[in-house]
């Protein structure tokens, strides 16, 4: 019985020319949004490699240069593409893509690539997460708004039901027909994110990226389930197609493209960022405050003592690499938390957004498949913050040979100071901050389901 | 008509999904004006911030010099005296090139939370200040705020499907149209009752609620002017809306029908014709790699400190006036290599930097010919105009700051090179941008782009109403 | 009052004629029922007479006047009750009466709508429930009242008494009848060949867009309509 509803179902999609151009249309799209997000991953990652091969040429060609002179002269780490950017470029483009690691100060990332493109990019990027996200929902809504409501007003529901058909067998049956219907359009999707993965992933990390992309294409496709469940339940319940179409259509504009946006604008007024200019002037402010010194001015004195001298002239070590190595130290722990108080701002906005799954479920799915990509704010922040660490460990080193350099003339061996590599954080550790995402998507799956269920139990023809 | 009016009101004091989609419009607006407000109050407070920053510190300099003048201290580092080039640039002078808002920016946060805003403008190379960014969630810059436009652009033209695709056939659906049409009325005149009602009173109450807005939620009145030429675009993109609501519902049979094909129209122009145009352009005109950019500048930098002296020769050949006269010693050396290093690093960037620029021009240049394809995409460029959070408006600006940028050099080179005494605290060059005067044609133009296919629409759908 | 002369109208999708070369004329003061099965042009008769179809060859006219020419005018003279009377929902019978008598032109006092209600056998307790919960009898019963209130020189009736109870039935005939008094042109597409019988003037028997055969009142009563009819459609 329920094999026949779902072959009916199936045949009445796959055969319906609407249906057919639309999956075309979004297949095509995502498919030539794909590729050229593919051809960009390889050309940022190859980009990024040559500039980074420079650097290190530059580095290493530094000759017989003061240690801190060269920390002065610094270096910069670029952050390669994620493969998974070409299902979803997530917040790439507006994210910094290198940072000059130098002595005395963490910088902030510099070249956005948003920076060099017009206002057309905030109407949203073209991508297979927008076609999954926001283009796949409405299609589930295209299907299956009528499936029960068309086929009230056909009169043929009575029919079906005089028939004895169980009206659960029903739901069951057009579920899976719309499910089949709907992988037509999932497999090239999900087809892109797999092949991205194993053949886009640096050597040592396809095991990871291509969990990622499995994971990928499950979330979506929970997500989806829970569009077609809601749409089933909304078609049983509403007393003509036309009210079960536009319920839907006012539930996928507000929950789809108008909550994310004012959710962000709300995690903004409830968690201010302070203003650039003044972030700045207090971290400035903080560097400058000769307050904690006098620790320096200790450790000079136990020294001076430990090698029976009385200046540090005559001290066996040279004494700036001591005081630039203090320093450093000291600034550090100022760095520390001037960048984790904006982070856990950041964070904390993203909670107000994350939040808002209770609405919709596309806050989460948007959470969840950025995260997966590699391309959410959190796993920026890791590159940032491995970056942060070379930059601390480099300085470390130069201060250390400084230190040591007293009557040597030996020139520094530069590479001492290892090139830089992003090791990406693994799926686990990328997800652990979005539990609750993936606890609201699946609960929206379980509560459409369930609605769906009820509503079918009162079908009225 | 006025009958026609009077009876269509009863239909409309019952018709509970028109005030809801009117409720839920202005609602929306609302929300949008007061972030679009909270913005540019944030934004204004950072000018306040960097203005007041910038006098405390030239006001700092004039008295500190005055004092040290009554009593020269001992051991003062000329990189710490306000008398001195050098000190005062260093550690006095905190001049900030400002882009101004306009008194609409509210309407549009556009680009403006994306590009920087100020810039603090040194004789250093551009690159050393040009990448000064606001702190911003990045997650916010790539969902788009939730501002006025948005609500006109995306939620209006959705307000309008919800009112407007039945109309015509629901009244065929239930039966009512066959009566309806019994009666000595002109169908057309009836249905175009029908939309004018709801049209006005939707866009009316959008305008009031705009007006209301602004000034309730504390925008300047002075700006009103451009807010109401604001409202008179998105009214008639409303109005192109409606237009295509009767014209979809004059050749549709089913409600369904129509609502499903007004939606796909708006997918069309909302979301898929500007990120396919996006698309389209960036393959088309990509931009150079900043990866590159930076790798060669680096290059470019290091070659040209290799060869500072030799720089230095031929700096002083071009600017014979910045040579050493009669002043002994290489006390200044320092400074002339850098001066001799920096031009050579400009000179090697410019070319870089122009590249980007170029190719951003040639994608502005397409979109505004492109624009005009897409209602959607003429009220955004008009709204971000208005509101001079555009991108061009935002180019002229940075084509303002090398301009400083370059009087800034020209004033800090001689005086940092021969003279150590420094009085001139009202001469530093300030940034010189003017806005263009505004474009009442272009905003004629953008009426006409919205009014004419909505007019066209009208006129193709003619008398086709019937059973 | 009630014209067509020469009417003839094919459909695009069909291959016989709806309508072919039909020529009526009803009087003020005449009931013409016009019998026949479903497809034979009835409905496609008042379609023409109300400009809903426009014939292809011949005319149609009220009082007078080409409907395809004068379609606000002649709409005006003219009042219809459909099959199935489709009223607005969240409308009272009075606010639907109302809505549709002053689009017709017509504006009366509260009272005035209510008596036309009552005329037409709308029971007061009904006037200001709202139509959504209304039988399909009382939802007729509007439609005559919006008729009445019409103030039409000629009526148009498209199977008016179907689905209704016997009771109704009746009273709709006699308040025919006072119509008919009145001086007013009805014109009655029916299947009900007893209720054809007992009111009108005249009948017509349609078949493939054509008048078989005319009955007046006179051949009426001595003649087995329903033997005829079967003949008729036998042939």
């Amino acid at each position: 019985m329920i094999a026949t509803i779902v072959r009916h179902t199936f045949a009445e999609l796959v055969r319906d020319g609407r249906f057919r151009l639309t999956a075309a249309l979004l297949v095509v799209l995502a498919l030539v949004a794909g590729l050229a997000g593919w051809q960009q991953v390889r050309a940022l990652h190859a980009e990024a490699a040559a500039a980074g091969t420079g650097e290190r040429g530059r580095w290493l060609g530094q000759g017989g240069k003061n240690p801190h002179a060269a920390a002065h002269y610094g270096t910069y780490a670029f952050k390669a593409p994620r493969p998974l950017a070409v299902v979803d470029p997530g917040v790439q483009a507006y994210l910094g893509s290198a940072v000059f690691l130098e002595a005395h100060r963490q910088n902030e990332p510099l070249h956005r690539p948003a920076q060099d493109g017009t206002a057309l990019q905030r109407f949203g990027d073209l991508s297979p997460a927008l076609v999954g996200q926001a283009l796949l929902p409405l299609l589930v809504i295209l299907l299956g708004y009528a499936a029960f409501a068309g086929e009230r007003e056909r009169g043929t529901l009575r029919q079906l039901l005089a028939l004895g058909v169980q009206p659960l067998h029903l739901l069951v049956g057009k579920a899976l027909g719309c499910i089949a219907a709907l992988t037509l359009v999932l497999v090239p999707l999900a087809a892109l994110g797999v092949a991205a993965a194993a053949l886009l992933a640096p050597p040592g990390q396809q095991g990871d990226e291509l969990l990622r992309a499995l994971a990928w294409v499950a979330v979506h496709t929970i997500y989806l389930g829970a569009f077609l469940f809601l749409t089933l339940a909304v078609s049983a319940l509403a007393r003509s197609a036309r009210t079960a179409l536009v319920v839907l259509l006012g539930f996928w504009l507000i929950g789809v493209v108008a909550l994310p946006r004012a959710l962000s604008d709300l995690g903004r007024s409830l968690h201010p960022t302070p203003s650039s200019l003044a972030f700045r002037n207090e971290l400035d402010a903080a560097l400058g405050d000769p307050h904690g010194r006098e620790t320096l001015e200790a450790q000079r004195v136990a020294i001076l003592k430990q090698y029976g001298v009385s200046r540090t002239q005559d001290l066996p070590i040279n004494w700036s690499g001591i005081a630039l190595q203090f320093g450093e130290e000291r600034a550090n722990q100022i760095f520390d938390r001037f960048f984790q108080g904006l982070w856990a701002t950041l964070a904390a906005q993203d909670s107000i957004f994350q939040l808002g799954a209770i609405v919709s479920p596309a806050p989460a799915i948007q959470l969840l498949s950025q995260a997966l990509a590699g391309n959410d704010t959190a796993q920026h922040l890791n590159f940032l913050t491995q970056a942060e660490q070379h930059r601390r460990e480099m300085q470390r080193t130069l201060n250390g040979a400084l230190r040591d350099s007293k009557g040597s003339n030996a020139a520094f061996d530069w590479n001492r100071i290892p090139p830089f590599g992003f090791s990406p954080p693994p799926i686990t550790s990328a997800l652990a901050p979005l539990l609750p995402s993936l606890a609201f998507l699946i609960a929206w799956f379980a509560a459409t389901a369930v609605a769906a269920t009820v509503a079918v139990r009162r079908l009225r023809a | 008509m006025p009958t026609l009016l009077r009876l269509e009101w009863r239909h409309v004091r019952r018709d509970l999904a028109f005030w809801l989609a009117t409720l839920l419009l202005v609602a929306a607006l609302i929300y949008g004006l007061a972030n679009g407000l909270a913005w540019t109050r944030f934004q204004a407070s950072t000018i306040r911030q960097a203005e007041t920053l910038a006098a405390e510190r030239l006001a700092a300099a004039r008295t500190d010099a005055a004092k040290f003048d009554q009593a020269p201290p001992a051991n003062l580092s000329p990189n710490l005296d306000p008398r001195d080039t050098r000190g005062f640039e260093f550690n006095y002078l905190r001049r900030f090139a400002v882009l101004p808002q306009a008194p609409a920016a509210a309407l549009a946060v556009g680009q403006s939370d994306l590009l920087p805003s100020l810039h603090r403008v040194t004789y250093r190379p551009r690159d050393s200040f040009l990448h000064n960014y606001e702190i911003e969630n990045p997650l916010r810059l790539m969902l788009g705020r939730f501002d006025a436009t948005f609500v006109a652009l995306y939620l209006l033209p959705l307000a309008v499907i919800v009112i407007a695709h039945g109309l015509l056939a629901r009244e065929r659906a239930g039966g009512t149209l066959a009566l309806l049409q019994a009666q000595p009325l002109s169908l057309t005149r009836w249905l175009a009752a029908r939309f004018f009602l709801r049209g006005g009173i939707l866009l009316g109450v959008f305008a009031v609620a705009t007006w209301a807005g602004w000034l309730g939620l504390g925008g300047a009145p002075s700006a009103l002017g451009a807010v109401t030429v604001w409202l008179a675009l998105v009214l008639a993109y409303g109005a192109f809306w409606f237009a295509l609501a009767w014209f979809v519902a004059s050749h549709s049979t089913s409600a369904s029908g129509s609502a499903l094909s007004l939606a796909a129209t708006w997918l069309f122009f909302v979301i898929l014709f500007p990120a396919g145009l996006n698309l389209a352009l960036t393959q088309l005109y990509p931009p150079p790699s900043r990866a590159a950019f930076q790798d060669e500048l680096r290059e470019g930098t290091d070659d040209a400190s290799r060869r500072g002296s030799q720089l230095l020769a031929q700096y002083l050949e071009d600017h014979p006036e910045l040579a050493p006269a009669g002043k002994p010693g290489n006390e200044n050396d320092f400074f002339r290599v850098r001066f001799a290093v920096n031009a050579e690093v400009e000179r090697l960037a410019a070319p870089l930097r122009a590249a980007f620029t170029a190719q951003l021009g040639r994608q502005q240049t397409a979109i505004e010919h492109l624009r005009w394809l897409s209602p959607t995409l003429v009220l955004h460029h008009e709204s971000l105009v208005l509101a001079g959070t555009d991108r061009a408006r935002h180019q002229r600006w940075l084509a303002a700051i090398g301009d400083l940028h370059t009087r800034t050099v020209d004033f800090f080179a001689p005086r940092l090179l021969r003279s150590a005494n420094f009085r001139d605290y009202d001469q530093v060059p300030a940034l010189d941008f003017r806005e263009p005067p505004p474009q009442r044609i272009a905003f004629l133009a953008a009426l006409a782009a919205l009014l004419i296919p909505a007019s066209a629409l009208l006129l193709l759908s003619g008398r086709r109403v019937g059973l | 009052m009630l014209t067509t002369e020469a009417l003839t109208k094919r459909f695009p999708s069909a291959a016989a004629l709806a309508v072919d070369n039909l020529t009526l004329n009803v009087a003020p003061g005449e009931l013409f029922a016009l019998l026949g099965p479903n497809g034979a042009g009835k409905t496609t008769t008042i379609n023409c007479l109300l400009g809903f179809v426009t014939p292809d060859a011949g005319r149609a006219l009220i009082d007078g006047l080409d409907v395809t020419r004068e379609p606000l005018e002649t709409k005006r003279r003219v009042a219809y009750i459909p099959e199935q009377v489709n009223l607005y929902g969240y409308f009272s019978g009075v606010e639907n009466l109302a809505y549709f008598s002053e689009l017709a032109g017509h504006r009366y006092p509260d009272a005035g709508l209510r008596k036309f209600l009552a005329v037409a056998g709308l029971e007061p307790a009904a006037h200001d429930r709202r139509v959504a919960g209304y039988s399909k009898g009382m939802r007729q019963k509007v439609g005559i009242a919006i008729a009445l209130a019409k103030q039409a020189k000629a009526l148009l009736l498209d199977e008016p008494t179907s689905g209704l109870d016997p009771s109704a039935s009746h009273e709709f005939s006699q308040l025919l009848h006072q119509l008919r008094e009145q001086g007013l042109a009805i014109l009655m597409a029916t299947h009900d060949l007893f209720r054809a019988k007992q009111d009108a003037t005249r009948v017509g028997i349609m078949r493939h867009g054509r008048l078989a055969h005319i009955l007046t009142a006179d051949e009426l009563g001595h003649t087995d309509l329903e033997k005829l009819y079967l003949e008729t459609m036998g042939n």
